[in-house]
């Protein structure tokens, strides 16, 4: 571990010891990997880069936001306007219209799955959902490649706002995405007023006898985690990061500007965590499974939450000199189909929609790949999850040829042998 | 909402073969009683767990995996208690069963927990959460659902009786809970109630997708809405108003089929039809759900048994034969399909009695094995992907609901204050919610954050729960141990049995007994110190 540095602050010692002991028995790179692994963790300490992953649960419609289609039965009553980028967006995004110089629209992802769960794993994965193996998502995969090595933090790397995300799969339960909800409240979080540090660590004391004890039995990985997620609670209990949460702390302008809901809560929290040095978070917004009225539920309560919150996180990300190197993913499981069905709604659809991309170095302004008049198919090159997580991993300074050998010795890549999307890479 | 439905309803042509061993074509309604079926229950028992033992026991040979030992008895009652009860035993149960000599204590103590209230209280609990979740819509009564799952369990109802109950179920929400089940499922045409009555009692999971590249892919698009088509005639009406509010499920004399639109965009009609292939003849004047329900029950239908048989498996040993364990098919083989029939069979030929299925699984060699991985069995680890092969017991994560009535088993606490079970299970009911997050999607679908990750750690730290548990309120189990005249060691001991069903080591008592010794604080603190110790360790917190 040569490559930690040397003065690691007082408060963080412990924390790194906690993951030192779970790291040892987890999933780890494949041996002869292991140096470049040590090797990268420095590099991206200097570089500190971040992910910060907007889920839009349900499946957003692509036709209604940023691919729009207005000379097509398809096109819905939205009327496209022109944007600071290469392309016209939904005239109900209008703040977002001015920023898309800075983020670039991928219009020809194609990615099969056309179910809420399995598009959930295939999105966050970049894998197939799998019968034998569980993927890790991509939180947890920045998570473990650089989240511990951050010097200093002391709050979880992989932080999912207001809603549910993906798990860790093999890269095990310390890099499990810690959930909280989008106004930052954690229960809990700190002991009774009456345990004073001293009793605090009596119980720790005690609580070591009695967990390796039944560590040394060999049960499998659930007890070691356990021991490690108590180390990353401990962390979380004594820190003072932790005022990272309170969004209340942001002026009433600045959170009004972001929208006074749980969207716009949630990304202010997440630019409040990010500048903190948490390495990826997730913040959700529910209510694009329109199958049902689509087109007023967007209209008034969707596009205006979006619009409001993403252009306030985009701007102050750029204003501070973190968008260069904070990725941003704004995405669903899959986009909606384009015909618009008997109860003026649309329903699932993989087979060709967008993903907004930006931030992380990756070339903003532009629109990549493009779907046929009507949106149903994509025309020329169509790009899967796989070649997004390629790209994603590349913007975040991830090597994706590194190999994971999972527990059972099978040899897993980082992506799914994705292509880099060129256009992006400037 | 539309769905793209998959190669998973590939399997119908699999699937209503006849059972194997089973006597093909017995009417639902004419079903023989369990008294005909088996003359002598216990023998049955032993013969089935044997031919399963046999399976495991060649398979495991195959892949050159050696078994862990059998389990202690400390081990085993804790983890049967847990399984079947949903709390650790408590300290007088624990003692009485570790002095009994009697050689078939192990099963003996299956079927005593079988005829408890706790045995009720938790299944209930599962099957609520299974049903409707934690949160479900408004409405739908969760507490009048769980009332009536309880009401099932207590007269022994059959599991075919209880699935026919559910699917076909009218009346006011409060009078027949039954109907809360649907309750909750009907909004978007009732497309969720459709896949979810698939996946939750047949294993089948018709939303999902891969249907593309699917040479039957139209086929299959029908076959989904020719079973939604069966929730056709299904209303749901309100009167009153917050406070008075009566909520009904009704069967409506609606005769029109379901229209559906194809990925063309063509409109297409679906008349119900069951998977075999049998339209309703006269749809329009049928109770369609009544039809429907007649027919997931019929003992030759595969489909409703080895779900069920793979969810209790997966209940008992942390991973069922498939995964994930509700979704079957031949696009995801059981790995042990022998097992898997022949409970399944078994199971049927019970007249669908889950008690019968419940001591057969415990009854297993797999069941009695150590968690201890040994040499010769480190590969069997499914919690790091490799398929199950059950040379050993998996640890498995107590759920929420485990880990709240265990506390209370521990430390006695909560018990002043509630009025009776209703009360007690509101406040954790409450409780609970908060940990529920959702998805976002239409489809009800939601999660726990209370699932071994930092919510539950710090819950488990620092939370009011915990803090009742390690206080010195009189008549808490901890005031009781410590008002007992014995030395420190003794004393540890007893904590040790109450949290964790065993005794420390050596190591840990000499551990331990001097933290006790040299701390600062009162002895009373330093023993409650220990006990949040304990509470808060692996070992109480995962069922093993």
């Amino acid at each position: 571990m040569k490559h930690l540095p040397t003065a690691l602050p007082a408060m963080n010692r412990r924390h790194f010891l906690g993951h030192l002991s779970s790291i040892a028995s987890l999933a780890v790179p494949a041996m002869h990997f292991a140096d470049r692994i040590q090797l990268h963790a420095s590099q991206l300490r200097r570089s500190q880069r971040a992910c910060i992953l907007l889920w839009m649960g349900g499946g957003p419609s692509h036709i209604d936001t940023w691919d729009p289609k207005p000379e097509s039965t398809n096109g819905g009553p939205f009327r496209p306007i022109a944007t600071s980028g290469a392309m016209q967006i939904s005239e109900h995004l209008p703040r977002m219209a001015k920023l898309m110089h800075l983020m670039s629209v991928i219009r020809s992802m194609s990615t099969r799955e056309a179910d809420h769960s399995r598009g959930r794993y295939k999105m966050h994965t970049g894998y197939t959902p799998s019968n034998t193996i569980q993927h890790p998502s991509l939180g947890s995969i920045v998570s473990h490649q650089m989240g511990t090595k951050v010097p200093g933090l002391s709050l979880p790397s992989f932080i999912s706002v207001g809603g549910a995300s993906e798990g860790p799969g093999f890269l095990g339960m310390t890099h499990a995405p810690f959930s909280i909800s989008s106004n930052g409240q954690v229960s809990n979080l700190k002991p009774p007023s009456h345990i004073k540090p001293v009793r605090l660590r009596q119980r720790l004391e005690m609580l070591r006898i009695v967990e390796n004890h039944f560590i040394q039995q060999k049960r499998g990985l659930a007890p070691t985690e356990h021991k490690a997620i108590y180390a990353q609670t401990l962390d979380l209990i004594g820190s003072a990061q932790t005022e990272a949460f309170n969004v209340n702390k942001e002026t009433q302008t600045i959170r009004e500007r972001y929208g006074e809901n749980g969207f716009g809560r949630g990304c202010l929290l997440a630019r409040r965590l990010v500048e903190t040095g948490v390495s990826f978070v997730e913040v959700n917004l529910g209510g694009w499974d329109n199958h049902r009225d689509i087109f007023p539920v967007l209209k008034d309560q969707r596009l205006p939450e979006l619009d409001q919150a993403m252009s306030a996180l985009i701007e102050d990300l750029n204003q501070r000199g973190l968008l260069e190197t904070t990725t941003l993913i704004w995405m669903g499981e899959f986009g909606r189909t384009p015909r618009i069905n008997a109860n003026a709604g649309r329903d699932h659809w993989p087979r060709s929609w967008s993903v907004v991309v930006g931030g992380g170095g990756l070339q903003g302004g532009q629109s990549i790949g493009k779907t046929d008049q009507d949106g149903i198919e994509v025309v020329g090159k169509a790009y899967e999850a796989s070649d997004l997580f390629a790209t994603l991993c590349h913007s975040l300074k991830i090597p994706s040829d590194i190999v994971y050998t999972s527990r059972t010795g099978r040899p897993v890549k980082i992506t799914d042998n994705g292509q880099l999307i060129k256009p992006l890479l400037g | 909402m539309r769905w793209h439905v998959c190669s998973c309803i590939g399997m119908v042509g699999w699937a209503i073969s006849p059972l194997i061993g089973a006597e093909p074509g017995i009417p639902a309604s004419d079903k023989p009683s369990p008294s005909i079926l088996a003359a002598s229950p216990q023998a049955e028992d032993q013969s089935v767990n044997i031919l399963v033992d046999q399976y495991i026991a060649t398979s495991l040979r195959e892949q050159r995996l050696r078994p862990s030992a059998r389990s202690s008895d400390m081990e085993y009652i804790r983890r049967v208690y847990l399984d079947i009860v949903g709390h650790i035993p408590p300290l007088e149960e624990l003692e009485s069963f570790l002095k009994n000599k009697d050689r078939n204590k192990r099963s003996t103590i299956v079927n005593q927990l079988m005829e408890t209230d706790g045995y009720i209280h938790y299944w209930s609990d599962i099957w609520t959460n299974l049903l409707v979740g934690r949160d479900p819509p408004r409405a739908a009564s969760r507490e009048h659902l769980t009332a009536w799952v309880s009401d099932s369990l207590s007269t022994g109802q059959s599991y075919d009786q209880f699935v026919y109950d559910l699917v076909s179920a009218t009346g006011e929400r409060e009078e027949n809970g039954a109907v809360n089940f649907l309750l909750s499922h009907l909004n978007d045409q009732a497309t969720p109630a459709t896949a979810k009555i698939s996946q939750l009692f047949l294993g089948m999971r018709l939303q999902c997708t891969q249907c593309h590249d699917h040479p039957f892919n139209q086929w299959k698009q029908d076959q989904f809405w020719q079973l939604n088509a069966f929730f056709r005639q299904t209303r749901q009406t309100r009167e009153g108003d917050d406070e008075t509010l009566k909520v009904k499920l009704l069967n409506s004399d609606d005769p029109s089929p379901v229209y559906f639109e194809r990925r063309s965009g063509l409109m297409s009609v679906a008349f119900p039809t069951l998977f075999d292939g049998t339209l309703i003849e006269d749809f329009s004047d049928t109770n369609r759900r009544r039809a429907l329900a007649l027919f997931l029950i019929k003992p030759e239908n595969r489909w409703l048994s080895e779900a069920l048989v793979n969810r209790m498996w997966g209940h008992f040993f942390g991973y069922g034969f498939t995964h994930p364990m509700d979704d079957m098919g031949p696009h995801n083989p059981p790995t042990h399909p022998e097992v898997l029939r022949q409970l399944a069979v078994d199971f049927v030929q019970s007249n669908f009695d889950v008690k019968h299925l419940i001591r057969t699984i415990t009854s297993t060699e797999a069941y009695h094995r150590s968690s201890v991985i040994y040499r010769g069995n480190e590969r069997d680890d499914p919690a790091s992907g490799s398929a199950p092969s059950f040379s050993r017991m998996y640890v498995k994560q107590m759920t929420a609901e485990q880990l709240y009535r265990s506390l209370i088993i521990a430390t006695q606490a909560d018990q002043a204050g509630a009025k009776n079970n209703k009360d007690a299970d509101a406040r954790r009911d409450r409780w609970l919610k908060q940990f529920v997050v959702t998805f976002g999607t239409d489809e009800n679908d939601e999660t726990t954050t209370f699932d071994g990750t930092i919510p539950q750690a710090l819950m488990m730290m620092n939370g009011d729960l915990m803090q009742k548990a390690v206080g010195v309120d009189p008549g808490s189990l901890l005031v009781q141990i410590l008002q007992e005249n014995t030395s420190d060691a003794e004393k540890i001991r007893r904590l040790y049995l109450v949290a964790l069903c065993r005794y420390p080591s050596l190591q840990e008592l000499n551990g331990l007994k001097r933290v006790v010794s040299t701390t600062n604080s009162p002895r009373l603190i330093a023993f409650q110190d220990l006990f949040w110790a304990l509470l808060n360790s692996n070992e109480f917190m995962l069922n093993h």
